[in-house]
């Protein structure tokens, strides 16, 4: 059998992944499970979707590039006020 | 790179790649500690502090003085201020002393209780917290051991409360302690790398030489500029990844404030294994640390809690699923605060088989009990009575054929030549008194050697014991209770079972109490009722790698236990199993630690996780994926309660586990329909 890690490369549990609680949220949402999932609860879990699965492009930009970021948020913030 | 200078990489591959070449003109080299050679599991260390503080209030509480942790920590708090306000007027930096203000607080809270044994046990403890959330960085600690290898001078820096020796217990458990030359805490000196006054205290303790001196860190100015600033040459690690790891953690962390639903995904998240922790694994181990102990844990959990609120003295966990629980248990108990005021747990070997002869001893055999013997659809007649209870069939004819039975006469409502008139003479005969004191007197004996295993275990020592065992009807709990009612030292039995379907009602009363904490039929609880979609899993997975109970024999030194005998086709094929579920097995193990310690840090009672709970086992059981019914589908299950006997006509299970993988492939729908369907049991119900 081919062997795999409890942790994947996205920092989910394999098995347990965040797409697949999202599927079953949805469901959640004609069929109570018994402490339901709620709309906060499938908004926030679309969150932490997106967070696995892109986050290991994103993250590794903001920390490159924090400095260009926290300029161009402040020139923004200035912009604002 | 010239010294003086520093610079930052956002990949370790890249740091350890630029810091080999630079480390080769360099005879020292020194490390920051935590997030660079060691990452913590969660995103905040002040979480472990609510852990510590629980760990007080529970001394505090065994000693007779009532305070809450928020108070502890609060206490806590106000003198590292006042200590930092202190060492600001003299140093630069406003560093901590952790056994200083440690002791302060302390001596605050037990006033004169306080002692030396104390502070250690709680710097213990808080040193085990700490411990349990670090994992050490695989790739900077290898290339640590290689510079040691090297010849180099190996140092560890680090601004923290805590001293020099404390974080040396932190390196050793970390595995890298050999490697490591001296270590140096903020703490003893008030001196840290933060405001750059670190270094020339180093620098004149061990006579460095800036210019042939690498620092490597993760934090731009201690590590960074500071250095640099003295002359060092220094490396800057950012990592993104480890920044999204941390982001995840603190998201999950946030939204379980407020819902319900993420603090079950918060323990889950913090529990898995990191850097070398996490290496590629059989799949089943991958599904006994990521289904099955995040499940058994909060079963666990709510047993601890239950255990203290019914001041149980003792845990006895029943053989052969108990064996899962123990162990499971034993991991957990010393990452909990409150492990001090748990009872104590032993593992009592027990079965059916074994205790139902005993049961009979002075009650007789009970309408009930004969209704359990002939639930299995392998059990037809009285032969099988006789095989369940231990009793002489011969010796007990003539009570039979006085009420027109004989030994092979069908009795059980499965098999079609049962009739209504064999039944009502079966229960004429239950109530013949004649019939009942041949029983009783056939299985005393039993019953005097079970008494004897019962003494041994100290079972009448005590007055309230929880009797905990994966479920499902409570037989083997029903089966002990009646054995040992005769006896007036007999304790109050507290049955905590994973789940109570409860098919035959339990005959609850004042010193025999049943639940179910996962699932109990008695509470409508959709979610936990899919643990009704493949029991045999969590028996199967639960089980002790030795075989099944048949009975007691009493001998002159004593009570021994006998064993089911190994040599059968049964036994081997319940050997194969056990080798094929052997990688689940290690999977709930190696996650039972991590899942205490996660469960510790983060505050959670096993209320809170039980939505998370709900939703694995709906979405694993109900909804399983056909690699997961291929994979984690039962070899082979034995039950030793059933009978060779077959119904003439039996319908095939249509449960869903039991459904062939080409119609699980094929029915998109199938689920759906099953879980339906089930819902609307659990309505009716």
């Amino acid at each position: 059998m081919r062997k795999c890690k409890v942790q994947d490369e996205c920092y989910q549990p394999r098995g347990i992944e965040t797409g697949r609680t999202l599927r079953h949220a949805l469901l959640a949402a004609y069929i109570p499970m018994g402490n339901s999932v709620s709309r906060i609860d499938r908004r926030s879990l679309v969150k932490m979707w997106l967070t696995h699965r892109f986050g290991g492009i994103v993250f590794p930009l903001l920390v490159k590039h924090e400095n260009r970021l926290n300029k161009l948020y402040l020139r923004l913030r200035r912009i604002r006020n | 790179m010239k010294p003086g200078k520093y610079k930052q990489y956002y990949t370790q591959e890249k740091l350890i790649r630029f810091g080999r070449k630079l480390a080769a003109d360099c005879e020292t080299v020194s490390f920051d500690l935590f997030d660079t050679l060691f990452v913590r599991r969660v995103h905040d260390p002040d979480l472990l502090k609510r852990s510590v503080a629980d760990f007080v209030a529970t001394l505090a509480r065994k000693r007779g003085l009532h305070i809450s942790a928020g108070k502890v920590q609060f206490i806590r708090d106000t003198f590292e201020i006042a200590q930092r306000k202190e060492t600001g007027q003299k140093f630069d930096d406003h560093e901590a002393c952790y056994p200083v203000y440690m002791g302060q607080m302390l001596a605050e809270i037990f006033g004169e209780q306080v002692n030396e044994q104390l502070l250690a046990k709680v710097t213990a403890f808080e040193l085990a917290v700490e411990s349990s959330m670090l994992v050490p960085r695989q790739m900077l600690v290898e290339w640590l051991k290689e510079l040691h290898d090297q010849g180099k001078k190996i140092l560890i820096l680090s601004d923290i409360y805590l001293p020099a020796s404390c974080l040396e217990t932190l390196v050793e458990r970390g595995g890298f302690a050999d490697s490591v030359d001296h270590v140096i805490s903020s703490a003893d000196t008030f001196l840290a790398k933060a405001s750059g006054k670190g270094f020339p205290l180093v620098q004149e303790r061990f006579d460095l030489t800036p210019e042939k001196w690498l620092h490597i860190g993760d934090n731009p100015v201690s590590d960074g500029l500071r250095p640099a600033e003295f002359g060092l040459r220094a490396l800057v690690l950012r990592d993104g990844r480890e920044k999204m790891r941390k982001s995840i953690i603190r998201r999950y962390w946030n939204y379980g404030q407020g819902r319900t639903f993420f603090r079950g995904r918060t323990v889950h998240q913090a529990m898995l294994p990191m850097e070398g922790e996490n290496i590629p694994r059989h799949p089943l181990y991958v599904e006994g640390y990521n289904f099955l102990a995040p499940v058994i844990g909060t079963f666990l959990l709510n047993l601890a809690e239950e255990s203290q609120r019914l001041s149980v003295e003792h845990i006895y966990f029943l053989s052969r699923e108990g064996w899962m629980f123990e162990s499971f248990w034993k991991k957990m108990l010393p990452h909990l605060p409150q492990a001090d005021v748990l009872p104590s747990e032993s593992y009592l070997y027990v079965s059916r088989m074994a205790l139902a002869g005993a049961a009979c001893a002075y009650q007789g055999l009970t309408p009930d009990n004969a209704a359990i013997a002939f639930l299995p659809s392998g059990n037809r007649d009285f032969r099988d009575i006789c095989r369940i209870f231990k009793l002489n069939g011969e010796a007990l004819l003539p009570h039979l054929q006085r009420h027109n039975l004989q030994l092979e006469t069908a009795l059980s409502p499965q098999y079609p030549e049962t009739t209504v008139k064999n039944c009502i003479h079966f229960t004429e005969l239950l109530e013949d008194d004649l019939f009942q004191a041949e029983v009783q007197s056939q299985t005393r004996p039993y019953n005097d050697a079970l008494m004897q295993y019962l003494e041994q275990e100290g079972m009448f020592k005590r007055k309230e014991v929880a009797i905990v065992d994966v479920g499902w009807l409570g037989t083997i709990q029903r089966f002990l209770n009646e054995a040992v009612a005769h006896r007036p030292d007999r304790p109050i039995f507290h049955g905590m079972l994973l789940a109570a379907t409860r098919g035959i009602p339990f005959p609850a009363s004042t010193v025999n109490q049943l639940s179910g904490l996962i699932y109990d039929r008695f509470r409508f609880d959709l979610g936990g009722s899919a643990i009704l979609y493949n029991r045999d899993l969590f028996e199967e997975a639960c089980r002790a790698p030795h075989p099944t109970l048949n009975g007691y024999i009493l001998t002159e030194s004593g009570c021994e236990l006998e064993f089911r005998n190994t040599e059968d086709k049964t036994a081997k094929a319940e050997q194969m199993q056990d080798d094929f579920f052997a990688p689940l097995q290690q999977g709930i193990l190696d996650a039972a630690s991590r899942f205490a310690a996660a469960v510790a840090v983060l505050g959670y009672s096993s209320l809170d996780l039980k939505p998370w709970t709900n939703h694995l086992l709906t979405a694993k059981l109900a909804f399983p994926k056909n690699s997961e019914v291929e994979l984690i589908r039962l070899r082979h299950h034995l039950d030793d309660f059933h009978g060779t006997k077959k119904p003439p006509v039996q319908t095939p299970s249509m449960a869903l586990w039991d459904r062939s993988i080409s119609s699980l492939r094929w029915k998109p729908l199938l689920r759906l329909k099953y879980y339906l369907l089930a819902a609307r049991d659990r309505l009716q119900e």
